[in-house]
């Protein structure tokens, strides 16, 4: 077998990078094309070569059968093909980070959990306990706002108008609603630090209010007036 | 001031203390121990329902002073039976239903010492006064299981009153006052459809009486 020199098309570089590991075989760029020399071996003659010629010792090129040189050899940069050809890492299969944020929603859901809390206004609950018995009082803790809105907890819960909430997992959430997917609830509970002092009300446009523990105070005649009295600037 | 520190005592600390001999109030005590009382009936009036009645002075300080004598007939064993009539006068004017809150103020406290009194000496002549007293002033007495009629005229006609009389019944878990006539209807209102709930026994009485 005697050596060869042949011409590839840049395309062909894949059908080239099968004789990767071949020592014998070296290749270099020149006029956009892929030069190749090497000793043509079957493997070898497989290439989808443009031209094919023989070298002589003074790097004259012969085609093959022909007496005369169709050319001289350029001088060119001869690489081995583990050189020519870099391997580098495939893509990874790996999730990406998420840069987009999921907004949270709610959708109707056709649970019938007990309300546990129910969202109301100050003034309605003053009216509320000035007629209530106490026993219907004692079990009972509300948080008020500075905007007097008073959110009320305990079961059974007063008779008043507002907007019931429904309690699972430190989350309140209206009654006749859940997450949309529901899943989002225990991922919430896990990423939100806040959580483990603080109640989560969560409106039905998704928004929500974080309630510190220590906001609510039992209900009793003396307290819900006392608070009416400190919010009478906006009552 | 005896007086005034009693009843400083007996709101801001729950510890009364009295002197070793019966006695008569000053009229400075009186004055300081009116202070008090009035404090006391403006921050107490919150806890009321609806809208507490007037408060009415004279039937504050009769019933203060009455508590201070009673502590004293239950401390000093010594003291004769037939002081109780002329140190634990009763009171003279109406029982109207200011009257009966503003003597309520420390009177609420009677229970407490019925049971302690009955605890030393069942047979003690003070008890049969404890009830007597218990009968004209039922709303703080609503702890004490009456059993002769009393008057509840004055606590119905005052919404404040009846609620909170109402409240104490259920509190007190009193079954034999609620069982009256007078104050079923009120009871049963107040527990609504939650009274196996919140007060399981009344429920019980309440659907054998049905049944």
């Amino acid at each position: 077998m005697t050596e060869s020199v042949i011409t590839l098309l840049p395309a062909d570089i894949k059908v080239l990078a099968l004789l990767r590991t071949r020592v014998d075989i070296v290749a270099a760029r020149h006029q956009d094309l892929i030069w190749v020399k090497g000793i043509a071996d079957n493997a070898f003659r497989q290439l989808p070569a443009l031209n094919t010629w023989k070298p002589d010792g003074a790097n004259r090129l012969f085609a093959p059968g022909a007496l005369t040189p169709a050319l001289t050899l350029p001088e060119l940069a001869w690489q081995p093909l583990t050189e020519f050809i870099p391997v580098s890492l495939p893509a990874s299969g790996l999730p990406a980070f998420a840069t987009a944020r999921h907004a949270v929603k709610l959708a109707p859901c056709p649970g019938t959990e007990e309300s546990f809390a129910i969202l109301t206004e100050m003034r309605t609950l003053e009216a509320y306990i000035a007629a209530a018995p106490q026993v219907r009082l004692r079990h009972l803790r509300f948080a008020a706002s500075a905007s007097a809105r008073v959110l009320v907890a305990g079961v059974p819960l007063p008779p008043i108008p507002g907007t019931s909430y429904t309690l699972k997992d430190r989350i309140l959430m209206p009654a006749g609603y859940d997450f949309d997917p529901p899943v989002i609830r225990s991922l919430l509970t896990e990423k939100l630090e806040a959580a483990r002092t603080h109640f989560l009300l969560f409106h039905v446009n998704g928004a929500y209010e974080m309630i510190p523990d220590t906001s609510f105070v039992h209900v009793t005649r003396s307290a819900v007036r006392l608070t009416a009295e400190t919010l009478t600037h906006v009552l | 001031m005896e007086l005034t520190e009693f009843i400083s005592g007996l709101i801001n600390e729950g510890n009364v203390t009295v002197a070793a001999d019966l006695l008569s109030f000053e009229e400075a005590d009186l004055r300081t121990a009116a202070i008090h009382l009035q404090q006391y009936y403006e921050d107490d009036c919150r806890e009321m329902p609806h809208t507490a009645p007037a408060l009415d002075m004279e039937a504050a300080l009769w019933a203060a002073g009455y508590l201070y004598t009673t502590v004293q007939f239950i401390l000093l064993r010594n003291l004769d039976a037939s002081l109780l009539d002329t140190h634990l006068p009763a009171y003279k004017g109406e029982r109207t239903p200011a009257a009966i809150y503003s003597a309520d103020l420390t009177l609420r406290y009677l229970p407490d010492l019925f049971l302690l009194a009955k605890g030393l000496s069942p047979a003690d002549p003070l008890i049969a006064r404890f009830y007597q007293t218990a009968h004209q002033w039922p709303f703080s007495a609503a702890a004490i299981p009456l059993t002769e009629q009393v008057d509840l005229s004055a606590i119905n006609e005052h919404p404040s009153l009846r609620q909170a009389y109402t409240d104490r019944i259920i509190q007190a878990r009193n079954l034999s006052q609620s069982r009256l006539p007078e104050n079923l209807p009120f009871v049963q209102a107040a527990l609504g459809s939650y009274a196996a709930q919140l007060w399981p026994q009344f429920d019980t009485v309440i659907n054998e009486i049905i049944l």
